[in-house]
């Protein structure tokens, strides 16, 4: 099913392992070169740059050539149909296995982003004919075409081991169950969010259980992308803001200000779940939860912070600010030996974010953006220390 | 996750000595958090600079706004002397910090030092109606604490107040935002910040002065003028200036063509790569233009498809020829 080699998949995971190893210093370069040789893939992988630039000229051409077979395609009435969409992604498929049967490409660009087209396609083309048959209501309309985009990049990840439309397989599959629960109940809207809970539940535990399986190693990527989507699903699922706003959107009575029913147990369920993820990520020493957890207390204060200002804005920065640091300081000093499984040292390997030194491309942003000062009168902060004020007469 | 450094070592890929180091730290089977703190340490300093500073402006009519400057001048007094006493000495090479913390503490000190200066200008006018006087020291000082501390974030913003000195703002959003290029005094200002950084970019490696500085500097550098140059060619559109700023822009991505072919730079390879297909583009589109039925419509579809088909080759190419060097 998977289009790529898997010996030389089975190979690239020995090669991160071994190159994990040398970052680490547990090995040295010879045996590093050693083992690459011995386990040699033949896969072109560019690094993150070129498969940057690969990307957005993969996409700039199909765009183009697209354009141009419709131009040429637009004297008859062909190019509004749907069969016109699935045309193009037909085509685009067809480039997509040939150029990795040919040139070998795995995650280079190129097939990241003819596998985002023809997913794009397809599911165009399927809009276009749903827009145009009548009869079925709004609810039915978007089931119908949630389970196509289910389907769609569903084959498209099992085939490519895609990690983006494996998420939005997962998302499709959520939003399909959410749908068909809705037709088929009176009560759907407020009951939904209790499947959805236990849905994404389920499916996080499934996914926990087969990404330990040997034969779907291949797809331990698209499986912790799985993981992921379920945790945040877990979460907005219960989330009182995404309830009840999505709840009176969509609702018969659009009364924005309307408070839940069972609002005790949503605002617990905000406020509490992040933190057992974060309890539960360090206990079994599970990255993807503790990250997803700690990004969702952030989600939590601002979900209380909407209903409630206990303080001012900038209080709320300053307490949290010094709260962040002790946090952070205390685990350092807490961490100084490891203790209990847990180490502060650097894991070793090198990331993307080294490369690139975002942090303090990310500091420069963000004090250009602090409180920016009006040009040349005497009104708060003249002069304009932090920037944005763009005086250029003082040059 | 499987084990294969007990299949490597079987196949006596590995040394006796590399195989017990690894089983040792696998056993340990360490967890490290050493993201995740530096990712609090980053964003618990940005929340707390951000919120003294808004702080400072909303309440600087009141007396309490005293307490909160006693607080700042503490925190960039403490962060100050934390980083004088633990940093270890000046050296014209990379110094590493004397421990994770320290970068924190000194970005934390800067920031802080940013909101003071600004505030004694305010409210006591200590550099006048000079505001020239007012954004050149801090950012003398941001410099000299980058260099010294060897600090890349302090560095950025010291980049970005050079470049409010010179009367625009450098970051990125704001290049995007304010695409405010019509004004020819902005585009030259712009032109010359961006040389100025490309030329510093240059004495970092010559003269080994912090050469890994060097980054930043042409990181910056490189945008500024790819953008400056391209804006000069529109502005000058319609009249026969616009050739020297193609010519310009021409040169400047062949030096730097070279420089990133030479130091393996995919960054910036792909950067002097991508500006001069814009540039190229622009000047393609220029002449399809001139055809005016739809067949110059058909010419420009051929034009990107071949000319996008060509960077692909090209960009796959350079990338297998400089892995293989």
């Amino acid at each position: 099913m998977i289009v790529f080699n898997k010996e030389w998949l089975h190979n690239l995971r020995i090669q991160e392992q071994v190159q994990s190893y040398r970052d680490k210093g547990y090995i040295n370069n010879d045996e590093f070169k050693l083992a690459r040789q011995r386990y040699a893939v033949g896969f072109y992988m560019p690094n993150p740059f070129v498969r940057a630039g690969l990307f957005l000229l993969t996409l700039l051409i199909v765009t183009v050539g697209d354009g141009l077979l419709s131009l040429m395609a637009s004297a008859g009435s062909m190019i509004a149909s749907p069969v016109w969409s699935f045309f193009l992604a037909v085509i685009s498929y067809a480039a997509l296995e040939a150029i990795i049967h040919s040139e070998q490409h795995f995650r280079s660009g190129v097939d990241d982003a003819l596998e985002l087209i023809v997913a794009c396609q397809f599911a165009t083309g399927f809009g276009i004919m749903l827009a145009k048959t009548q009869g079925y209501d709004g609810n039915t309309l978007r089931l119908t075409f949630s389970i196509f985009l289910f389907i769609v990049t569903l084959v498209l990840t099992l085939r490519f081991l895609n990690r983006l439309t494996a998420a939005i397989a997962v998302a499709s599959l959520f939003a399909a169950f959410f749908f068909a629960w809705n037709g088929v109940t009176t009560s759907g809207l407020a009951t939904a969010p209790f499947l959805l809970m236990i849905l994404s539940a389920v499916t996080y535990l499934i996914a926990l259980r087969i990404g330990k399986k040997p034969e779907l190693v291949n797809y331990k990527d698209c499986i912790s992308m799985i993981e992921i989507v379920s945790l945040v699903v877990i979460y907005a699922s219960g989330n009182y803001y995404i309830v009840q706003t999505l709840g009176n959107v969509l609702g018969p009575d659009h009364d924005i200000n309307k408070p839940l029913p069972l609002g005790g147990f949503f605002w617990s369920y905000t406020m509490l779940m992040p933190l057992v993820f974060v309890f539960y990520g360090f206990k079994r020493k599970d990255a993807i939860r503790l990250r997803i957890g700690l990004i969702l207390i952030v989600a939590a204060v601002a979900t209380f912070r909407n209903y409630y200002h206990l303080f001012p804005a900038e209080i709320m920065l300053t307490l949290a600010g010094i709260f962040t640091i002790l946090v952070a300081w205390l685990t350092i000093r807490y961490l100084a030996t490891p203790k209990n499984g847990f180490t502060y040292t650097e894991p070793g390997e090198k990331l993307l974010l080294d490369y690139l030194r975002v942090e303090s491309l990310i500091t420069a942003q963000s004090v250009a953006n602090m409180p920016s000062a009006p040009k040349h009168d005497d009104s708060r902060f003249g002069g304009g220390d932090f920037g944005g004020g763009g005086a250029s007469e003082s040059f | 996750m499987d084990q294969w450094y007990e299949s490597l070592h079987s196949e006596g890929l590995l040394s006796d000595a590399s195989y017990e180091k690894i089983k040792l730290h696998e056993k340990a089977g360490l967890f490290s958090v050493h993201w995740e703190i530096k990712t609090l340490l980053y964003i618990g300093v940005l929340l707390l600079t951000a919120g003294l500073g808004i702080l400072v402006y909303k309440n600087i009519d009141t007396i309490g706004h005293q307490f909160v400057l006693l607080f700042i001048a503490l925190l960039v007094l403490g962060s100050f002397t934390y980083c004088f006493k633990y940093a270890l000495p000046f050296d014209r090479a990379k110094v590493k910090a004397p421990n994770t913390a320290f970068d924190y503490v000194l970005l934390l000190g800067t920031i802080s030092f940013l909101t003071f200066t600004a505030y004694l200008q305010y409210q006591y006018q200590v550099f006048g109606s000079n505001y020239g006087l007012a954004t050149f020291i801090p950012m003398v000082l941001l410099f000299l604490t980058a260099y010294y501390f060897d600090h890349l974030g302090v560095l950025s913003m010291a980049i970005a107040n050079l470049a409010l000195w010179m009367g625009v703002s450098v970051t990125p959003k704001e290049l995007l935002h304010n695409y405010d290029f019509d004004s020819e005094h902005i585009i030259y200002t712009y032109l010359l910040l961006g040389v100025l950084l490309l030329v510093l970019a240059f004495v970092s490696q010559k003269f080994d002065l912090k050469a890994h500085f060097k980054f930043s500097y042409q990181h910056y550098g490189l945008h500024v003028s790819f953008i400056a140059l391209l804006a000069g060619y529109f502005h000058f559109y319609n009249s026969i200036f616009a050739m020297f700023w193609i010519l310009g822009l021409a040169g400047l991505a062949l030096i730097f063509y070279a420089d990133a072919y030479r130091s393996r730079s995919f960054y910036f390879l792909l950067l002097v790569i991508l500006y001069s297909y814009i540039a190229l583009s622009s000047l393609a589109i220029r002449m399809v233009t001139q055809v005016e039925n739809v067949g110059g419509l058909y010419l420009a579809f051929l034009y990107f498809l071949g000319s996008g088909a060509g960077l692909i080759v090209l960009l796959i190419n350079l990338n297998r020829k400089l892995k293989s060097e």
